[in-house]
């Protein structure tokens, strides 16, 4: 391909845990690539490996009892799986940042806000002279539009409400200018008028800076505001993946199909929602072969082998054998509607 | 505490259950609650947080009422006030012409029976050392006194019916997951054959596809039981699916009442309106540059206290149509009455400028 090559790599990731019950298989073989200035959404449910994923792009899994199997996990080209803890340390923070789900306990609570997005400016901006980080500090807070910056500075994180507090986390992870930001969650904790307040703060910053952002999250509202290509993972497994007009369109694996059923939608009425039955398997027990189908109705006898993930045109993929029945079954039964 | 018999305080005050045709089953007139807040060295009572401030509703036999809003409106107050699960709440709930606010504990005790809630963790609404049978077993021999094999039978018939199987009876919950727990609270909360149940975000804390099992088999079991519900959430889409008609709470009072179409196509309140828009719709067709957006006049970042709500209209300080209008001086000084729209009863407003669409003025 003439694309350049992405930002960022993931290929063939496997973090397992040992636990008291067996190894769990939390990340069992993921790939995806993004390219700088896009954002790449990974979602899926509680359990699925979407946090360890990310978790593992910065090498932020507690090892023991976490360990990588196998997998290259290549940044601008390089694999950064086993760097030495003083280089992953410029990289963490630096060119990669990351903001997580609950601000409230990401924060320091006996620091200042000053001093907290200060620190991350002294350690990976070793140009800006000490008596200018202050400045710098502002700047950062007035790009997430933090009301009255210089009275915030010497705040603590107690004295914000939950929605202020993650704009000074997103601060902080931009005020290294990161060329990738991982975003595990980042509206999870706060209000709607809130979240829809930060998911326009991420596009602008996004367009302003050419960053590239991964999205990790479970709401499928917020995969459409923001992606430009989606990860659908299960059980440790991407199944499906596409751009997002192509998966919201077209969704193909009857897990996704599922997602998107099992949605009551503020824009349309339904008389009963559909279902997955049962619950995610523990990462212990996955089932053999496909891990979806002791709650898949379509599934076959083909669905004891594990399927691939298979390319079907236009960068979608899908990792279901049957998944050309199942789309042709439901072009039948919705014509018949 | 009393010396009465559950058997005699039964006979005295339980009003009759209602038959399906019962119009009104409970009627709140004017909550208040109020929460003092303390402070000093003497503890003294400096303040008030009005976290329910004036609310009125009413709920028809087997319906759903949906209560929505944002962290910090009062919502769930309302609905554990009403259950008397916090005490010291003012105005009038009449559950079948009977005063909950009113009753001795005693004589509320045997109408226990008929107001159940389901609460939003269902981690931490389950006793970690009790088995699901005695979870689900405990009101029943509290409240009917069955025992033994009695109480075994009917407790693994209610785990059937929320969709468990009954050879899971002697375990703890530690070995299930969330949306099985969450099957377990609702077998408990519909033991007693209740006739009203809260539900406080009975769906925040579950998956996507979970979520939908738990939204089902609520409905399931209003229709077979006739159930009454009050649905408190900050999840639109499923108070939509699930409701007959929708309030809206803003800082302690409901600021929009109306029939759930009525309301989510035709919202007339400035704050529901820009709830509505807020909403990341799953489609990327319609996203928030493409749909009509509403959005807050926010200059500081969060909903004002509830200590010091803000004077005339509460949402005045963040409403787009106070800032399109030019900032008109009765929004400041007078807070609008809760009135019917011309032409439609059911659809109530507490707006100044109820016939200027949000959506128009701020396109």
């Amino acid at each position: 391909m003439a694309e350049p090559p992405p930002l960022l790599a993931v290929d063939n990731l496997r973090t397992y845990f040992n636990t008291e019950f067996g190894v769990a298989r939390a990340v069992d073989g993921v790939s995806f690539s993004i390219s700088a200035g896009k954002t790449l959404a990974v979602v899926g449910e509680s359990g699925c490996g979407k946090t360890v994923t990310a978790l593992s792009i910065l090498q932020l899994v507690p090892m023991p009892p976490g360990r990588f199997e196998s997998g290259e996990i290549r940044f601008q080209g390089k694999n950064i799986l086993g760097l030495s803890p003083s280089e992953l340390r410029k990289l963490r923070g630096g060119d990669i940042a990351m903001i997580f789900q609950e601000p409230a306990t990401s924060l320091n609570p006996v620091f200042t806000i000053g001093f907290q997005v200060g620190e991350a400016i002294l350690l990976h901006r070793p140009e800006v002279p000490r008596n200018k980080v202050r400045d710098e500090v502002l700047k950062a807070l007035r790009s997430v539009h933090v009301s009255d910056p210089e009275r915030r500075l010497d705040q603590y994180p107690h004295e914000m409400s939950g929605g202020m507090k993650q704009r000074i986390m997103i601060a902080m992870a931009l005020a290294c200018k990161p060329q990738l930001l991982i975003a595990d969650e980042p509206t999870t904790a706060v209000d709607v008028t809130i979240q829809a307040r930060i998911l326009d703060l991420l596009r602008d910053i996004q367009a302003e800076h050419h960053m590239a952002i991964l999205l990790i999250t479970h709401d499928l509202g917020v995969v459409a505001e923001l992606a430009d290509d989606v990860v659908v993972m299960y059980a440790g497994k991407v199944i499906e993946q596409a751009p997002v007009h192509e998966l919201f369109n077209n969704p193909r694996h009857p897990y996704t199909l599922g997602l998107f059923a099992s949605l009551p939608r503020v824009d349309e009425t339904k008389t009963r929602l559909e279902t997955i039955e049962g619950s995610v398997p523990p990462a212990t027990h996955f089932p053999e072969g496909c891990r979806f189908r002791e709650r898949c109705k379509w599934a076959g006898p083909d669905c004891v082998k594990e399927p691939p993930l298979l390319q079907i045109g236009g960068g979608h993929a899908v990792a279901c054998w049957y998944h050309e029945t199942i789309a042709s079954q439901r072009a039948v039964s919705s014509g018949a509607k | 505490m009393t010396t009465a018999t559950p058997a005699a305080a039964k006979s005295a005050a339980v009003p009759p259950r209602p038959t399906p045709s019962a119009d009104v089953l409970l009627k709140v007139t004017n909550l208040v609650k109020h929460f003092p807040v303390r402070g000093g060295i003497f503890r003294t009572v400096k303040d008030w947080v009005k976290a329910v401030d004036g609310v009125s509703f009413q709920i028809d036999a087997s319906q759903t009422m949906g209560l929505v809003g944002e962290s910090g409106c009062g919502k769930t107050t309302v609905g554990r006030s009403l259950l008397r699960l916090i005490p010291g709440a003012t105005g009038e709930v009449l559950y079948n012409g009977v005063d909950l606010l009113g009753l001795s504990r005693a004589q509320l005790r045997p109408l226990r029976e008929h107001l159940q809630i389901i609460f939003q963790d269902p981690y931490g609404s389950l006793n970690p050392r009790m088995t699901i049978a005695q979870i689900v077993g405990e009101p029943l021999s509290l409240h009917q006194g069955l025992r033994g094999k009695a109480l075994r039978a009917e407790v693994s018939q209610l785990i059937e019916t929320v969709g468990l199987k009954s050879h899971v009876l002697d375990r703890y919950p530690h070995e299930f997951s969330g949306g099985q727990r969450q099957r377990i609270g609702i077998a408990r909360a519909v033991a007693l054959k209740p006739s009203f149940i809260v539900c406080d975000e009975p769906t925040s804390a579950l998956d996507v596809s979970i979520r939908a099992q738990i939204v089902n088999l609520l409905q399931d079991l209003q229709q077979s039981r006739g159930l009454s519900y009050l649905m408190i959430s900050h999840d639109l889409g499923v108070v939509r699916h699930i409701s007959q008609n929708v309030a809206v709470m803003y800082l302690g009072k409901i600021v929009e009442q109306a029939p759930t179409e009525d309301l989510y196509q035709n919202a007339r309140h400035p704050y529901t309106a820009v709830l509505l828009s807020a909403i990341p719709v799953p489609n990327p067709n319609l996203r928030a540059n493409a749909r009509q957006r509403v959005r807050t006049q926010d200059t500081e970042d969060s909903v004002p206290s509830p200590i010091h709500v803000p004077s005339g209209c509460a949402f005045h300080p963040r409403c787009p149509l106070y800032a399109a209008k030019g900032k008109p001086e009765q929004c400041r000084a007078s807070m609008p009455e809760l009135l019917p729209l011309a032409g439609n009863p059911q659809h109530v407003v507490r707006c100044h400028f109820p016939d200027d669409s949000v959506f128009s003025v701020t396109k």
